[in-house]
């Protein structure tokens, strides 16, 4: 099927509102200063496309890459045995689950606390690239990246909400002790970063060049 | 005037490619995807007001179980050592970690509590036909915190939190996780049935109806 | 309606079902969850019910089950029984113990325990109690009843079984130890008293090596404390162990007429003697009866007393009576005593077989040529009688005759007060001689008999041989009547230490204190760790 003949509502002069989701005629909004004006059904801001949607998505990326080192090499928890400290990193967490028997529980955590914001920030990084580089092949496939990273994003704060747990439950004995380490801020920097970087990505760049040529 | 009820009602357009779509009325059980990108435009609900009424109802008075009562305790020595909701956030302040303490308390607590409650206004107003002028703002608010409220991960740590501790003590689980539980289907129930397609439609027919009304009154 | 310059693209409907993507973490969350949950179901094992007496010690998800000191399950309930007497404990058994459970399985609860025969169990103190698991064979059971007792044997030890036949428990329970030449080589099981009443049977176990030493003529006795007899043989003193010294033991020794090939098997039954003497006065089958009438008084001649051929038993004294003739009113006195000729060994081999004959004809023989019973003195301070056989072949000839119903042994007159004035002056000579050295020497004995227990084993001991060789010397007083002074005064000494109110009782009753007192110290450590049990890294808390 082909959709060259088909256009986007923009290039017909239409825009959808990302909120409610209504159909406006540009022509039919007036200006107010910079911005337009809102929306009639739902009195968001409309926006033709998300507004500086690339150099967010690229600034909110980059930023989670660099938080994202912290967060796997410092420790994210510190078991306190009998007053000798013991640091877990997260990989090392997942492998003493793997040790303990458990692996269907390693193997989610394996998939939310690494995989997932791996391939969050990866996909983001293809997407941006796509949108830069104009790329027309795959499109389908993109969008596909692209709805998976917003709905896999949230996965990644099963760590975080571990880590509240033990901390609140093994805290105040003297015979262990679990402590959040600084890790478990960076990665939940990490998460909240991706998270802000996939809403501000807006997916209609990429369509926007098709058949532009 | 033609154009505008043309515009809001026999068009759609892609929320992911910008694709201009002709609108449809789509019957209960099917799906309606946009042919270019495959993005899922909307799904129709059987009583998709009313089953959110309800769930947020339900899920507004879970909320209270699930925040006094403890989720797992452990025995230590014999003694019980508990945690809840609210202790996890507490003891991460207290630690010093006051980013990820905020965190943890917004996904887990504030967020689902504020989409519960917004859930039961916005279906309530719909369900009994009163027109709000905030419906609309309740609405976006809905849809900007959805992702934020967390509480389906939050299951997941606690199985994860059990199983690192259940190699070490014995656990012993409360009736506030029986309640958070019950709270996290009805969560996700009523995210499933909220038609968001649909609620916008009826508020802004509801809007209309109250200006018009309005109208007719002045 | 369609306003012609839209150009725009009809929907893609789909009718397929499928559940909303919100639902993947909810189930993902279910399926872990069913999975651990069955994979502890797997783990666990069965729940078992134990019936105890009491709960003593006994916590719910605290108590532990354990074989070989490995956890295999813990109580998970307790409850009183509907007969309102006994207490049922259910158990969570792991997985892996599964196979222990059957018929013949038995438990028991450790506590800590501090007795004579050591302390056991002081890991509980702790831990707390638990629950020991002996596993046993029979049909699969999941309903037990617990022993009150810990069982003596606790695992599959080598060793052999015996069974002790004895009218007087005394002492002796479960446990109570077995010793061989001064090593606990075995415990005694339990007791239980045979249907007829009157005797009772001790079941008991003697360790793997050592069981090779229970032989036909192995000889079991009471190993009570410290024996001292005075009789016509003079002092014995005989020391147990010091565990059995205090709480009782059983003590055996092999016999030296068996050899290796008389090793008795299991549960064989031996009479167990209420002392060391008894097993040294055993009666031969094989005796003959003979009556005496000695002219004199037989002041000092008790029933039992030796029959002695030239200083070596052969015989004891079964009865004295009195007869009175009725037609002379003379009196005498006639001793009935009993030769046991198995004591006598021929030169030209044993003269068994038609041995009752040849017996009595060897002893017709003897008094031919001139064998005669005279009553002599055997010990000066006792002043027991003993009957001595010797040859006086200066005496008229006489023949044995049967008037009455025994033969009578011809028999010569004693020169008794001749020993007895002489005894009198040795008595005298011994009361003047200073007696300090000695007294100091054994208090130093005793003294360290309480501080050290394996030094006061071998003190005593070495008391022992002292006593020994103290009882030697006595024994060449009574012929030579020249050098007993000292020893015998050391043996006075021992017997005064004995006496209930000396020093010795004195001393061990302070031992008890002490150990009662360590006990209760120990008791309150226990109960503070219970309430606590940080207190074991923080130290004990001000209050």
């Amino acid at each position: 099927m082909s959709f060259s003949n088909k256009k986007s509502a923009l290039k017909q002069g239409l825009i959808r509102c990302h909120q409610c989701g209504c159909i406006v005629q540009l022509s039919a909004i007036a200006l107010e200063g910079k911005h337009l004006a809102p929306c009639p059904r739902c009195d968001g801001q409309l926006h033709t496309r998300l507004p500086n949607s690339f150099q967010r998505t690229a600034a909110l990326l980059c930023s989670a890459f660099v938080l994202y080192i912290p967060a796997n090499v410092f420790p994210i928890m510190i078991v306190t045995k009998f007053g000798v400290p013991e640091q877990h990193t997260i990989i090392s967490g997942i492998i003493s689950l793997i040790n303990s028997g458990m692996i269907p529980i390693a193997i989610l955590v394996f998939i939310a606390s690494i995989l997932v914001p791996l391939i969050k920030m990866l996909g983001l990084l293809i997407l941006l690239w796509a949108v830069r580089y104009r790329w027309q092949r795959n499109m389908r496939l993109l969008a596909l990246v692209y709805r998976m990273i917003a709905f896999v994003g949230r996965w990644s704060m099963l760590d975080i909400f571990m880590i509240s747990i033990l901390v609140s439950i093994v805290s105040s004995e003297a015979l262990e002790q679990v402590l959040a380490g600084s890790a478990a801020t960076a990665f939940a920097g990490v998460v909240v970063l991706t998270m802000l970087a996939t809403n501000s990505f807006d997916p209609r760049l990429l369509w926007d060049r098709l058949g532009a040529q | 005037m033609r154009d505008n009820t043309l515009n809001t009602l026999a068009y759609e357009a892609c929320p992911q490619c910008d694709l201009l779509l002709k609108s449809e009325v789509v019957a209960v059980g099917i799906k309606a995807h946009c042919p270019r990108c495959g993005c899922q435009l909307y799904r129709p609900r059987h009583y998709s007001v009313e089953r959110t009424f309800a769930l947020s109802l339900t899920g507004l008075i879970l909320f209270i179980p699930v925040n006094l009562l403890p989720l797992v305790g452990i025995l230590v020595l014999g003694n019980a050592q508990e945690a809840s909701l609210w202790s996890g956030v507490s003891t991460l302040y207290v630690e010093g970690l006051w980013g990820v303490a905020i965190l943890v308390f917004l996904a887990s607590m504030a967020f689902p509590f504020l989409k519960i409650s917004l859930s039961l206004l916005i279906s309530g107003h719909l369900y009994f036909h009163r027109p709000h002028r905030y419906l609309n703002v309740w609405m976006r608010t809905l849809q900007h915190l959805d992702e934020w409220a967390m509480l389906e991960v939050y299951t997941l740590g606690i199985i994860v939190a059990c199983v690192k501790l259940a190699s070490r003590t014995e656990l012993k689980f409360g009736l506030g996780l029986a309640a958070f539980i019950a709270l996290l289907l009805v969560i996700v129930m009523l995210t499933s049935s909220l038609d968001e397609y649909l609620f916008w439609r009826r508020i802004e027919a509801l809007n209309k109806s109250n200006s018009k009304h309005n109208h007719l009154n002045r | 309606m369609e306003q012609p310059d839209y150009n725009a693209a009809p929907l893609s409907l789909n009718k397929r079902r499928e559940l909303p993507l919100v639902w993947i973490l909810p189930i993902i969350a279910f399926l872990v969850s069913v999975w651990l949950v069955a994979k502890s179901i797997h783990e666990k094992g069965p729940v078992i019910t134990i019936r105890f007496p009491t709960a003593e010690g006994l916590e719910v998800d605290k108590t532990k089950i354990r074989f070989l000191n490995v956890e295999i399950g813990k109580v998970t309930a307790i409850t009183i029984d509907q007969d309102l007497k006994t207490i049922l404990v259910t158990a969570q058994i792991n997985h892996s113990a599964e196979d222990y459970l059957h018929e013949h399985t038995q438990f028991w609860v450790v506590r800590p325990q501090i007795g004579l025969g050591g302390v056991s169990g002081l890991g509980t103190l702790l831990s707390g109690a638990y629950i020991e698991i002996q596993p046993g064979d029979g049909d699969d059971q999941s309903n037990f009843t617990g022993l009150s007792n810990p069982p003596v044997l606790k695992h599959n030890q080598d060793g052999r079984y015996f069974v002790l036949e004895t009218d007087d428990l005394g002492s002796l329970r479960p446990g109570t130890p077995i010793h061989f030449h001064g090593i606990n080589v075995g415990e005694v099981l339990n007791y239980k008293l045979v249907a007829e009443g009157g005797l009772i049977q001790l079941s008991a176990f003697i360790n793997a090596p050592y069981h090779r030493f229970v032989r036909k003529n192995t000889h079991f006795w009471k190993d009570g404390g410290i024996d001292v007899s005075a009789g016509a043989e003079g002092f014995k003193v005989r020391t147990a162990p010091l565990v059995s010294l205090l709480s009782g033991g059983i003590a055996f020794e092999a016999s030296q007429e068996d050899n290796a090939d008389s090793i008795m098997p299991d549960n064989t039954a031996f009479e167990l003697f209420n002392s060391y003497e008894q097993t040294t006065q055993i009666t031969y089958q094989n005796s003959l009866k003979y009556v005496m009438y000695f002219s004199g008084s037989v002041r000092g001649l008790a029933e039992g007393a030796p029959v002695q051929l030239r200083g070596i038993t052969i015989g004891k004294v079964k009865k004295i009576n009195v007869e009175v003739d009725e037609h002379s009113t003379a009196i005498r006195i006639p001793v009935l005593i009993e030769l046991e000729l198995d004591r006598i060994k021929g030169i030209h081999g044993d003269f068994h077989g038609d041995f009752k004959i040849s017996d009595h004809e060897l002893v017709t023989a003897l008094v031919k040529k001139g064998l005669r019973a005279q009553l002599q003195t055997g010990s000066l301070l006792t002043g027991q009688l003993l009957v001595d056989l010797d040859f006086y072949p200066e005496s008229k000839p006489r023949e044995i005759l049967t008037i009455g119903k025994y033969p009578e042994f011809p028999t010569t007159a004693s020169s008794l007060d001749q020993f007895s004035t002489s005894a009198k002056v040795i008595m005298d000579k011994l009361s003047k001689l200073p007696l300090n050295e000695l007294t100091a020497e054994l208090n130093k004995t005793l003294q360290s008999l309480q501080t050290t227990s394996a030094a006061a084993t071998t003190m005593l001991h070495s008391a022992k041989s002292t006593l020994t060789t103290a009882d030697h010397t006595i024994n060449k007083a009574g012929r030579t009547l020249t050098s007993a002074d000292q020893t015998l005064s050391a043996a006075q000494q021992t017997l005064s230490t004995l006496k209930p109110g000396s020093d010795m009782q004195y001393q061990l009753h302070q031992m008890l204190l002490e150990l009662t007192q360590a006990a209760s110290s120990v008791r309150q450590m226990a109960d503070i760790l219970e309430q606590h049990p940080d207190s074991v890294i923080r130290g004990k808390q001000q209050p």
